[in-house]
């Protein structure tokens, strides 16, 4: 097992230097930088900012210091927020993670209950509803669902606070606040929730009929089980077994922050920071950003690998 | 509905003395069964006539001289969906944005299959070194997170001062160079099975040449899984130049898209006494994406014999 991880782990070096490259040529090849879009700064002060941060070096030399800074944990220097990325990412990472972990939660829970029933009674009028209605929520679009929501809970009816993470002037302590977070982290949950249960529901109904069909589902109904022992002991525990390896997949996610959620409900998380760094062109927060995200997915995947092995033991390293 | 029943029961019935029924014809069987699908089918035909043809028949044209003091009145018998800021109509403006969102997502499909299939077919059909490169490209084109790199490439066509027009086409080509990774690992899964079987120890033995034995003796046998993907794709590429178009980063105005139609409503007044002006287009797009996505779905069961429900 310990030679797998370490060969595994192995296999991602060429991709994550690939990677690496490309974003470090992307960087480089776009026009524009923060000191030439800042009007306030005399030329003199220009060339000395951009020598200093290393802006003018050609591409390899950029590439080799970034990659030299990367292997040390040094992310490179955010210029708008002056300070290292990885304080700005440690920041607002964990406000994205919030949202996103209480989302995992509920999506997967929603998921394998909807995704159960729905296999259960396949090809029934519930069945198809919700294959309808998974069909929809996977076809929203993310900014157009958010403004809606927000239109219509929060400027129409004033159920939830527009945007933010907590009161502005209200200096609440304690349950207060935490209260308050909770309430302004409603809708983009909600949003976020039904934008994920879609593929997830489709995924576990899958994976349920495919069990379900088995025959030691039968025999457990000839023995004599209850109908919902057999569902929920015989074959959900099966059917959750694939299900181990999305979870790997889910690692990325979780980090990423829901750039465009955020943005538009105004959530302090690190995918809304991101995209205020391209106004400002603060290229290392982006880069930074960008392949700690690239990174996460690759770690992801081989988490999802490893998994996978151990929950079912057929697959085998070659 | 009933019609496409009556037929299929001919097809059924037909003798079977001529040839049997072919994969495509039964695949078709297969789908007019599925309702679900056919109504996507359906929805995504009114879509395309309401978008190519409903302009022709509107009373404006987007030549009209612009009347702000005919702006931004609410629906109305003579602007069904209002006008916007400088007068113009919202109902044209929805058909003619829908014309550039609906060809966005078409070509960006074209551009994806185009190199996904082609390179998942070179990797499949050579193996060895060619597979390991084309591959590993893949993987990491797979690892970048995609909406980031798509949105600085669009700030990077805003700092080049694009022109508006010639834009779009750039928008397309970035979104499907973006998506093809997918579609190349399936085509190189399957180019790696077809290419064991008789027939192709036939191709050999004729001495065809590697492209006519690639691209005319097993690409065609993928174009199953090609078909789902691509639909889907279209799917997704409209939902990504609509994101894209929103941010004012994707296809900017004068030309009007789906996605940049939305972000009126990024001004508050907009926002909260306007909704005529951002609702109608939002509402499109998930029409849209919806019809696709259900579409996708019934030609994947009608296609792929291992999904069958």
């Amino acid at each position: 097992m310990t030679t797998q991880v370490i060969r595994r782990l192995l296999q991602t070096i060429p991709t994550l230097i690939g990677v690496s490259i490309v974003l470090v040529l992307i960087f480089h090849l776009i026009p524009g930088n923060f000191v030439d879009s800042n009007p306030t700064i005399s030329k003199e002060r220009a060339a000395e900012l951009k020598e200093m941060y290393g802006l003018t070096d050609p591409v390899h030399i950029k590439y080799l210091k970034w990659v030299k800074g990367v292997s040390t944990g040094d992310l490179g220097y955010s210029i708008q927020h002056k300070q290292p990325v990885t304080t700005i990412i440690d920041r607002y990472v964990w406000n994205s993670v919030l949202i996103a972990g209480v989302v995992l939660i509920f999506s997967w829970t929603i998921a394998i209950f909807v995704g159960v029933f729905s296999a259960v009674r396949q090809h029934s009028f519930y069945d198809g509803l919700i294959t309808f209605l998974v069909f929809a929520v996977m076809s929203l679009p993310s900014f157009f669902i958010g403004l809606l929501a927000i239109k219509f809970f929060a400027v129409d009816n004033r159920i939830f606070p527009v945007g933010g993470m907590i009161t502005t002037g209200a200096n609440y302590e304690g349950w207060a606040h935490i209260w308050d977070v909770i309430e302004h982290m409603f809708l983009p949950v909600i949003v976020l929730t039904a934008l994920n249960v879609g593929g997830l529901t489709r995924y576990f109904r899958t994976s349920m009929l495919d069990v379900i069909k088995q025959d030691f589902i039968r025999t457990a109904r000839a023995k004599g089980l209850k109908e919902r022992t057999v569902i929920f002991k015989h074959a959900l525990r099966n059917a959750l077994i694939p299900a181990i390896t999305l979870l790997g997949f889910e690692i990325p996610g979780l980090f990423a922050g829901a750039m465009i959620t955020e943005k538009i409900f105004n959530w302090p998380g690190i995918g809304s920071i991101f995209l205020n760094a391209i106004n400002a062109r603060d290229y290392f927060l982006m880069l930074g950003y960008t392949f700690f995200i690239a990174f996460l997915t690759i770690i992801g995947n081989v988490i999802a690998d490893l998994l996978y092995r151990v929950a079912d033991p057929r697959v085998r390293m070659k | 509905m009933s019609e496409a029943v009556v037929r299929s029961n001919a097809v059924e019935v037909k003798p079977p003395t001529k040839k049997p029924a072919s994969p495509w014809r039964l695949a078709l069987r297969e789908m007019r069964k599925n309702k679900l699908a056919m109504a996507g089918f359906v929805v995504l035909i009114l879509m395309f006539l309401f978008c190519f043809v409903g302009p022709l028949l509107s009373p404006y044209s987007i030549n009209d001289a612009m009347n702000v003091r005919n702006g931004n009145k609410p629906p109305s018998a003579q602007h069904w969906l209002g006008t916007d800021k400088v007068g113009r109509d919202v109902l044209l403006r929805v058909m003619l944005a829908g014309r550039t969102s609906l060809l966005v997502g078409i070509v960006a499909m074209m551009v994806s299959v185009a190199i996904g299939s082609t390179l998942g077919a070179i990797a499949g059909y050579y193996r060895g070194w060619v597979d390991t490169i084309i591959m590993r490209l893949a993987d990491i084109i797979m690892s970048i997170p995609s909406l980031p790199i798509l949105i600085i490439l669009g700030a990077a066509l805003s700092e080049l001062k694009m022109d508006p027009a010639n834009r779009i086409y750039l928008v397309m080509f970035i979104i499907g160079f973006l998506s093809w990774p997918g579609l190349a690992r399936l085509v190189r899964g399957q180019i790696l099975m077809l290419r064991e079987q008789e027939f192709m120890q036939a191709a050999e033995v004729l001495g065809l040449r590697d492209r006519r034995k690639i691209f005319r003796h097993l690409l065609p046998n993928t174009v199953p899984i090609i078909i789902v993907v691509a639909t889907l794709s279209v799917a997704n590429g409209i939902l990504t130049e609509s994101v894209l178009s929103f941010l004012g980063l994707g296809v900017v105005p004068p030309t009007p898209s789906w996605g940049n139609m939305i972000s009126a409503a990024n001004s508050m007044i907009e926002f909260q006494k306007r909704p005529w002006l951002w609702i109608p287009p939002g509402v499109c797009i998930f029409i849209t994406v919806v019809a696709i996505n259900v579409m996708g779905d019934g030609l994947r069961d009608a296609l792929d014999p291992k999904s069958k429900r």
